[in-house]
């Protein structure tokens, strides 16, 4: 049996979805996009039940990806119950889903979720006349009590009814819904579709745009609005039947601090920049431990352990790989992932989409695209996923931008070479530059990308306390899309990279390399190597560099000039092996090489600029 | 004296407010309707008869409610035929405005109202809302108002573009709290009880009338 959760963001779907999962989640792809639809298995009185998380949606006839993939799944796939789940304090539009959903016909059992916030809110909600509206029965749950939520499995396997009710649209749709049916045989809710030119069967579209046209021509408006309106105004109908507001009480206004241009952008840089000072002092502290006991207790066993220099090599380069992944996993991507989460579940993220809005058209984007190039900061390759809620033009200058964002293994770097050994000041310079970088592509990208800029409409989160066990789930979430998707490729990169430079691939590479290295950055040669090792991962490219200069003390062997190039180049160019994958997997291979091209070029460029300008003057 | 000039006389004091009838208003009228000076005074004589103007005292004039109605309806017909016209027809002001001032005399009421009815469709007569043919007459773009402003959803320019807004509840007829407004015209608003961040250029696609 499988049981589908649909409902609009941010009510709690996914909430309950773990809640009645537990830890059995599983990710998967519906096939043939690339939005996930998460599914999981629960077992109730010996029976299984399949409960397929839907991405949070607005409308069942939108053309956004996460819309069109939940239509399909719902056409497609045999979905033997829905479980809509409606937020209780914001019932109306709500309720606008809900209506589209019931004109699948399907069985069902409506949750409305929240009502814990609904009761201090004061609105009083009648659900037995709502279960008569629409057929079905509704159950009253606050998943952040857990309160029956425990009552849905049960509910949907012995008491799932179907949805009735019909919204009465205009008499012009009615008319031209009738003519369809009659004509082609389809369903009211296929009919519907058809005239807002959606599904596959080509007739029925035809006939559908005929008709279509004639409204639009007869009204004015398209017919999305027109269908649209008559189901707000359904909706409004019922919210108004079933809620009483008590009384009305006034939250505190955080927002007139938050939104406001003052105090709000100063909180925000703020905000940020605490952030990414505290991941990289807990860290970078952490991440030494984790390194000491990994040459402890693997490599320096491994060592002594006279294996044949092959296996040797391939071992090496496996723990190396795991080393340096647990080893930025943990300290810094985790650590960042918990202050991110922190600061999404508070709703405060949105409040930092819309101050930033405006700014980020300048590079092509908007307000929605800086959780992206937030989440960045800690890790591209999940960055790199979370893109996709952007429209198609967006992705593009997307991928080239998060690219670019100075990761918490390049932070490694900087820190590790320049701060140490050139000085803090020009470790920051470092970020001024990339930042500089980042703002001129993306200005480029906005005038040269074709396609059309839309703006944002996002509902801004209400503001909550954000509950601890919630906060870790979501950055064990992000964790898991970091451990799952970057790890496993960076463990066969790391391989295949070990047997290369055991078949002295990476020697002959480097021999062709070095000259241009040497004249060009003012490099040594051994640094091409660490260059290479680099795409692997970046903070490979320090870690290989001190290896192969057979020292830690990397001012001693290194002038400063050249530990900046260094540190610029490996920066700038070409992102990591897993970003490259995953931008492979997200936006194809044409957009990950051109990226790749594109950092190569501007990494060396700037590199070589560096170098040449400081020769020159200094 | 035709129905035509009866009307026309009725129409011109409505329009442009004359209050008395001096002796050069008297010769301005002959001049524009090409009738010489005593007919002028027949005329306006005839007009008081039938009702429809009250003279004096001395040189004072004003319509009577039955004259006020009749100009009324005359002007509008005047108007909305302009207005088809020169939106329609792409006629220069001039020749629509002479050529309404004939029309205006034969149209029926039915007439005139469907073809106001068909001016007054919103993509129809962009420019000419702020004239006469609408009851439309007072929109704005959503980024004009300022914060704490209620307004109410009039229409939605770039049909099709803009099924998220509509999912979101930005329908004709639904009334806008503005919360917040940046100095770059981003904006957050309250619509069917959530707030909902948008961009200055979608704001600008929504057109909204004021509620009083």
């Amino acid at each position: 049996m499988k049981v589908g959760l649909i409902g609009n963001p941010n009510v709690g779907k996914s909430l309950i979805f773990t809640q009645l999962t537990g830890i059995g989640v599983e990710i998967s792809n519906f096939p043939g996009t690339t939005i996930d639809i998460l599914s999981g298995g629960v077992c109730y009185q010996r029976e299984i039940v399949e409960l397929v998380d839907f991405p949070g949606i607005y409308s069942l006839d939108g053309t956004s990806d996460e819309e069109t993939s939940v239509r399909r799944y719902l056409q497609e796939e045999n979905i033997d119950v829905i479980v809509p789940v409606l937020n209780a304090s914001n019932l109306e539009r709500n309720l606008y889903l809900l209506l589209q959903i019931a004109e699948y016909q399907m069985s069902g059992v409506v949750v409305i979720n929240m009502v814990d916030e609904s009761e201090k809110a004061g609105i009083e909600i009648d659900f037995a006349h709502l279960s008569d509206i629409i057929g079905c029965t509704v159950i009253a749950a606050a998943a952040s009590e857990g309160r029956n939520v425990g009552d849905i499995i049960p509910c949907t396997l012995s008491d799932a009814r179907k949805m009735n009710y019909e919204v009465p649209y205009m008499q012009h749709i009615e008319a031209a819904i009738r003519s369809l049916v009659k004509i082609h045989g389809c369903s009211r809710r296929e009919a519907l579709d058809a005239l807002q030119n959606l599904g596959t069967d080509a007739d029925l579209l035809d006939s559908a745009s005929t008709l279509a046209e004639e409204i639009e021509e007869e009204h004015q408006m398209s017919v999305h609005q027109i269908i649209a309106t008559n189901r707000h105004n359904a909706a409004a109908k019922i919210a108004d039947e079933i809620t009483v507001i008590k009384d009305h009480k006034k939250k505190p206004d955080l927002d007139s601090l938050l939104t406001r241009a003052f105090p709000g952008i100063p909180i925000l840089i703020i905000l940020l920049f605490s952030t990414l000072m505290t991941v990289f002092f807990i860290g970078s502290f952490l991440e030494e431990i984790i390194v000491e006991l990994f040459n402890i207790y693997l490599i320096a066993p491994l060592m002594s352990a006279g294996l044949s220099p092959f296996w040797e090599q391939i071992l090496f380069s496996l723990i190396l790989a795991t080393q340096a992944g647990l080893g930025i996993a943990f300290p810094f991507v985790f650590v960042f992932y918990i202050l991110i989460s922190i600061l999404e579940d508070s709703g405060y993220m949105t409040r930092a989409a819309f101050l930033a809005d405006r700014a980020m058209h300048h590079v092509g984007m908007h307000g929605q695209a800086l959780i992206p190039m937030v989440l960045g900061l800690g890790c591209n390759v999940p960055a790199i996923m979370s893109i996709r809620q952007l429209s198609k033009r967006e992705r593009i200058i997307a991928s080239f931008l998060i690219t670019m964002v100075p990761c918490s293994a390049r932070t490694v770097i900087i820190a590790g070479i320049v701060a140490v050994f050139v000085g803090v000041a020009w470790a920051f310079s470092i970020y001024l530059i990339v930042f500089i970088l980042i703002i001129i592509t993306g200005f480029v990208l906005a005038k040269i990308t074709p396609g059309e800029q839309f703006g944002m409409i996002l509902e801004m989160a209400p503001l909550r306390k954000p509950i601890p066990m919630q906060t870790m789930k979501r950055a064990w979430l992000h964790m898991k899309e970091f451990l799952f998707i970057a790890m496993p490729l960076l463990l066969v990169s790391s391989v295949f990279l070990g047997v290369l430079q055991y078949a002295g691939t990476i020697q002959a590479f480097q021999d062709i390399f070095a000259p241009f290295m040497e004249a060009v950055l003012g490099l040594p040669s051994y640094a091409s190597t660490s260059l290479i090792f680099g795409i692997l991962r970046k903070e490979m490219a320090f870690e290989t560099l001190a290896i192969l200069a057979g020292t830690a003390d990397l001012g001693s062997v290194m002038t400063s000039l050249q530990l900046y190039v260094f540190a610029v180049v490996s920066v700038l160019f070409v992102p990591c092996i897993s970003t490259i994958a995953v931008l492979y997997r997200e936006m194809g291979w044409k957009i990950a090489l051109m990226v790749s091209t594109y950092t190569l070029m501007l990494g060396m460029g700037i590199g070589t600029a560096i170098n040449l300008l400081a020769v020159s003057f200094l | 004296m035709q129905t035509s000039v009866h009307e026309d006389y009725l129409e011109w004091i409505l329009e442009n407010r004359i209050e008395s009838l001096e002796e050069d208003t008297l010769e301005f009228l002959s001049h524009k309707f090409n009738r010489n000076m005593d007919t002028v005074r027949n005329d306006l004589k005839h007009l008081e008869n039938t009702g429809d103007i009250t003279v004096g005292p001395g040189t004072a004039v004003r319509l009577t409610e039955q004259g006020q109605k009749t100009a009324k309806c005359i002007l509008k017909k005047h108007k909305v035929l302009e207005c088809f016209f020169t939106e329609m027809l792409g006629m220069d002001q001039n020749t629509a405005s002479q050529q309404a001032c004939r029309m205006e005399h034969e149209a029926s009421d039915d007439t005139i109202s469907r073809l106001n009815q068909y001016l007054s469709r919103p993509r129809r007569c962009k420019q000419a809302c702020n004239r006469v043919c609408g009851p439309q007459c007072d929109l704005k773009s959503l980024s004009s108002y300022n914060e704490k402003e209620t307004v109410c959803v009039a229409l939605i320019r770039g049909p099709r573009r803009m099924g998220r807004l509509n999912d979101m509840g930005v329908i004709p007829g639904e009334e806008i709290t503005i919360q917040r407004k940046l100095s770059n015209g981003s904006l957050v608003v309250t619509i069917k009880g959530s707030d909902i961040a948008i961009s200055p250029e979608i704001a600008a696609s929504v057109l909204v009338e004021p509620i009083e």
